[in-house]
């Protein structure tokens, strides 16, 4: 699988928010159809490199390429049209609309790709209406489909917020922490839908993640953060066995979930 | 969308309120006197300022200071081409539409840099009070006389010169803003239904999260001030041959307050609350017209009283009444 040309690639990333070096020469890559997780202790860098990849902020060195094109100065929302999905850490959904029309607006969004005028005409309303059914379906949101989002219990907000991303058909997610503050149930449940969502849609995923569980349940391959640097990299395996990676991570019995 | 929607009801309700706005301004001039009809079609050309306003403000989340910039520029342009340069109505009218979008383009490019908080607010104060100083400078514009005796126009077509409708006679330019102002409302009652509208909802709550969906956020927020910018121009246009005088105080900072006091007074977060405020406002203004200081203090007390009795505008009455839940937006 890691065989295959790379769907995402970062080369040799920095990024400083003024004097402290937050990311120092980060490269790593996303293969098509394959779960990358990226783990760390806290303040390690994570949340700045998706930051990074996603468009968010942009790198003071090194470019960002997918499928071979260099994307490194494509706004957030360019990125989401070629393809870009993401999660946030704490999710985030537009909680004064209920559950369908927030999937109503990311769907639209998607079939505008940005632009102010499109996506009129009612056999565009029939599609995204049905689109909405499918989706809440898949995201086991259909007994909320009027609901608040504001006011979902909070499992069910992070799973609206992946209902979101996947109504833009993304060929990677980006998703940062996606079971920080689940019950184990819930942790559960969301491993199984992110398995289940990536071999139907045949999705890449890169994702950080606390939970040691999570991160073996998912990943082909893990990348290890200290400090803004890449320590390690491999296959579940090889990272479990890394002598640096148990001293500077695993081996920590009071890493912060 | 369902009941959760921003402006609440639904794109056919609202058409049907504004169907029986326009036949009930329809009655006005065989109801009331000619002060009256003339304080009416202010409030309509009002309706629409106000209405322009919330979609920055109560749609996208984006407090305009300076929306007189536009409704000037709107009034001069129209009164300029038709007075100045002999310019028949109708394409003035439209040629003052095209200033608006143009200066609206401008003014957004440059201040929706920094489109958060008040900093935009600021900016587009700084802009106004410039259009303020320059309107009130130049000679062909008037200085600070402005341009008065403003004819009414007859709408003709071209080609035709028997042919044509004279709204200089009795009531007629009266009927000719409610449906102008009718029409104009309708367009912006449609710009919030379609994808557009909802997405400007989502960036208002989320820039981040809606600029992650796909939604390039300035972009959206510069459509959609050049979108309210044109239809202000449009109803300073409509202004210049019904007060039949234009002068630099249009575009004073005090008129960019009228807006903001009509969607506060009315409630940001319902559609018709600008309209609301906008009549609210007239009544009250009319019914102090003769103390003198009084209707300021009036209209001071009325927006502090509902500032702090009703923080979502009078229209919050309605959910109170009907129950609705409370999640309707407030001024912030």
């Amino acid at each position: 699988m890691n065989a295959a040309a790379p769907l995402v690639e970062a080369h040799h990333l920095d990024k400083s928010y003024g004097k402290i070096a937050v990311l120092h020469d980060v490269s790593l890559t996303v293969a098509p159809a394959e779960a990358h997780v990226v783990i760390g202790p806290n303040g390690a860098g994570k949340t700045t490199l998706f930051k990074v990849l996603t468009g968010e902020v942009k790198a003071n060195r090194g470019r960002v390429s997918f499928k071979g094109e260099d994307v490194s100065r494509l706004a957030a929302h360019q990125r989401v049209h070629r393809g870009f999905g993401r999660t946030f850490q704490v999710a985030r959904v537009f909680g004064k609309l209920s559950v369908q029309d927030n999937l109503r607006i990311a769907l639209e969004a998607h079939r505008r790709r940005g632009n102010p005028i499109g996506g009129l005409g009612a056999a565009a309303t029939r599609e995204v209406g049905e689109a909405i059914a499918r989706l809440c379906a898949e995201a086991g949101l259909e007994r909320h489909r009027d609901t608040l989002s504001g006011t979902l219990a909070y499992g069910d907000r992070k799973r609206l917020e992946l209902a979101m991303v996947l109504a833009l058909e993304p060929t990677v997610l980006f998703l940062d922490e996606p079971t920080a503050g689940m019950s184990a149930a819930e942790r559960r449940a969301t491993v199984e839908l992110l398995r289940s969502v990536k071999q139907r849609r045949q999705l890449s995923l890169l994702l950080t993640e606390h939970d040691m569980d999570v991160v073996f349940g998912l990943a082909d391959r893990i990348s290890v953060l200290h400090y803004g640097k890449l320590i390690a990299s491999g296959t579940p395996e090889a990272i479990r066995a890394d002598a640096r990676v148990q001293e500077v991570y695993l081996g920590r019995e009071d890493h912060d979930a | 969308m369902t009941h959760t929607s921003f402006f609440g009801g639904s794109t056919r309700r609202d058409f049907l309120v504004l169907l029986v706005m326009m036949l009930l301004g329809a009655l006005v001039p065989s109801l009331l006197n000619r002060g009256l009809i003339f304080i009416a079609g202010l409030v309509w050309i009002n309706a629409v300022f106000g209405l322009a306003f919330n979609l920055l403000f109560g749609l996208a989340g984006v407090l305009s200071f300076g929306q007189a910039m536009f409704f000037a520029a709107g009034a001069y342009a129209a009164a300029a081409l038709m007075q100045q340069l002999g310019m028949p109505f109708v394409p003035a009218l439209l040629l003052a539409g095209a200033v608006g979008a143009l200066l609206a383009g401008a003014v957004g490019a440059v201040a929706l840099r920094r489109s958060e908080g008040v900093y935009f607010a600021i900016l587009t104060l700084a802009f106004a009070e410039m259009l303020h100083l320059l309107v009130a400078n130049i000679g062909f514009l008037g200085k600070n006389d402005g341009l008065s005796g403003l004819a009414r126009p007859v709408l003709t077509l071209p080609g035709m010169p028997g042919v044509g409708l004279d709204l200089t006679q009795g009531d007629r330019f009266y009927y000719f803003i409610v449906a102008a102002c009718g029409g104009m409302i309708a367009l912006i009652r449609w710009v919030v239904s379609t994808p557009f509208g909802r997405a400007l909802q989502a960036l208002k709550q989320d820039p981040q999260r809606a600029e992650f969906l796909g939604i390039p956020v300035r972009l959206h927020r510069l459509a959609i001030f050049v979108f309210a910018g044109t239809m202000t121009a449009l109803a300073g246009a409509l202004v210049a041959p019904w007060a039949q005088i234009v002068t630099p105080e249009l575009a004073h900072w005090s008129n960019s307050t009228n807006p903001i006091l009509y969607t506060l007074l009315g409630g940001s977060a319902y559609f018709w609350g600008p309209v609301l405020g906008a009549v609210l406002l007239s009544a009250v203004f009319y019914v102090t017209r003769t103390l003198a200081g009084i209707s300021d203090l009036a209209t001071g007390l009325l927006l502090l009283g509902v500032v702090l009795a009703l923080p979502g505008g009078v229209l919050s009455l309605l959910d109170r009444w009907t129950g609705r839940p409370k999640d309707g937006e407030r001024p912030q």
